[in-house]
């Protein structure tokens, strides 16, 4: 690798990192195309190196948000745990879920979901939220949370922990049958459906990355699909440029980053629809 | 309904921020001593050989014959397991803390990652 290659992959991660850990993803919505469409790289090799740069990206932003307190642990382990069986089921079928039908109809849905983010971002931060227990199935299983961050802002909020588990599942399904990290689902639901304060869903969405891409970039690493300069170099990008998405995260209201999150879903739309 | 408010305290935080902090820093050591030192040896093997990954098993038997390939390929080795350690702190935070529930949460969540990826590496067969 010549060194203006590695300098642009240096600061393609750089950019990659921050704009992913303030929206809670792990960044391989871009790399992916950008890999394939932009530099002729092979699916498979692009879909390998990315993982391994969204596995750093998420390692680093996590430490950031960990440091900031945002993170719900118990919560984001248990929905790794779910999100991690999703994957490998996904990987079994993927081959019966990519025809061009299923990727225009379902590259719709997220045009139509990420139109709706961008005009309903969400409720305004933590406060309102009510943690009263729903009735019906919302209320199954509920689990309330409380969330004191290190600057003292309190974050309450309640949601189903079962069908949270449920959703963590479909989110690794569909990692796999798009060949991402996942968080770009797995935040807008978390806020929508499941009344998550903004900065806490971003914040434990990068935090059940880390797990849930160790498993997929351990295989990629073994079949030998990931090109280790161009990720290393990434990487190097990425770790730095997940501390600066997570400095600049505390400074963003939530609203904005579900709109920023909706213009990743566009991109992962559209690019299904084109093909 | 389950009432976990304040659950994380924080000793969790600090030994999952700790663990995560320095397996970054400990894999990208590996990576750049081995980089230099491949660089200073008058890269061996040509430029694709660094970007090749050594198959896991042959990363140890490498180092000690010092191939600096193999130093920047534990790196990556180091990379992967710190989820693992990450988990393992946190069991231990838990412990500590005689959190059973929550250290029980985690020892299932390693258990299934460790089958998940027993699956998806061929040590284990589903079908």
């Amino acid at each position: 690798m010549d060194p203006v290659a590695i300098a642009g992959f240096v600061l393609f991660g750089l950019a990659v990192g921050t704009y992913g850990t303030l929206i809670g993803a792990g960044g391989g919505f871009i790399i992916v195309p950008v890999l394939v469409l932009l530099l002729k790289w092979d699916h498979t090799q692009a879909v390998g190196t990315s993982l391994f740069v969204v596995m750093a990206n998420a390692a680093s932003g996590s430490v950031s948000y960990l440091r900031q307190k945002r993170v719900d642990i118990i919560t984001g382990l248990q929905f790794a745990a779910a999100t991690v069986p999703g994957a490998i089921i996904g990987s079994f079928l993927v081959e019966q879920l990519t025809g061009r039908v299923f990727n225009i109809i379902f590259g719709s849905i997220l045009v139509i979901v990420s139109l709706y983010l961008m005009l309903r971002p969400g409720k305004p931060e933590s406060h309102q939220i009510s943690t009263d227990k729903p009735q019906g199935i919302k209320g199954w299983g509920w689990t309330v949370r409380r969330i004191v961050d290190a600057r003292g802002s309190i974050f309450n909020y309640g949601f189903s922990m079962p069908l949270g588990i449920l959703l963590s599942f479909g989110v690794g399904f569909l990692s796999s049958i798009l060949g991402i990290g996942g968080g770009i689902v797995h935040v807008p639901a978390l806020v929508t459906l499941f009344d998550f304060p903004a900065h806490v869903a971003t914040a434990t969405s990068h935090f059940i990355l880390v797990f849930s891409t160790a498993t997929g970039t351990a295989t990629q690493l073994s079949l030998r699909h990931v090109q280790l300069g161009p990720a290393l170099s990434m990487a190097a990008g990425a770790i730095v440029g997940a501390q600066i998405g997570g400095a600049l995260s505390s400074r963003v209201k939530g609203r904005w980053i579900v709109r920023g999150l909706a213009g990743a879903l566009t991109l992962v739309g559209l690019r299904l629809i084109i093909g | 309904m389950m009432d976990d408010t304040q659950l994380t305290d924080d000793t969790t935080y600090r030994a999952a921020a700790a663990t995560l902090r320095a397996g970054m820093l400990a894999s990208f050591a590996a990576m750049s001593v081995g980089l230099v030192w491949w660089l200073l040896s008058g890269s061996p093997g040509g430029n694709g050989a660094a970007s090749r990954v050594m198959p896991f098993d042959h990363i140890m038997p490498e180092l000690l014959s010092l191939n600096p390939l193999a130093l920047l390929n534990l790196g990556v080795l180091l990379l992967l397991a710190t989820p693992g350690v990450t988990l393992i702190s946190q069991l231990i935070a838990f412990g500590m803390a005689r959190n059973w529930r929550f250290a029980a949460i985690t020892a299932l969540v390693g258990a299934i990652i460790l089958v998940s990826l027993s699956v998806s590496l061929g040590w284990v067969k589903l079908f």
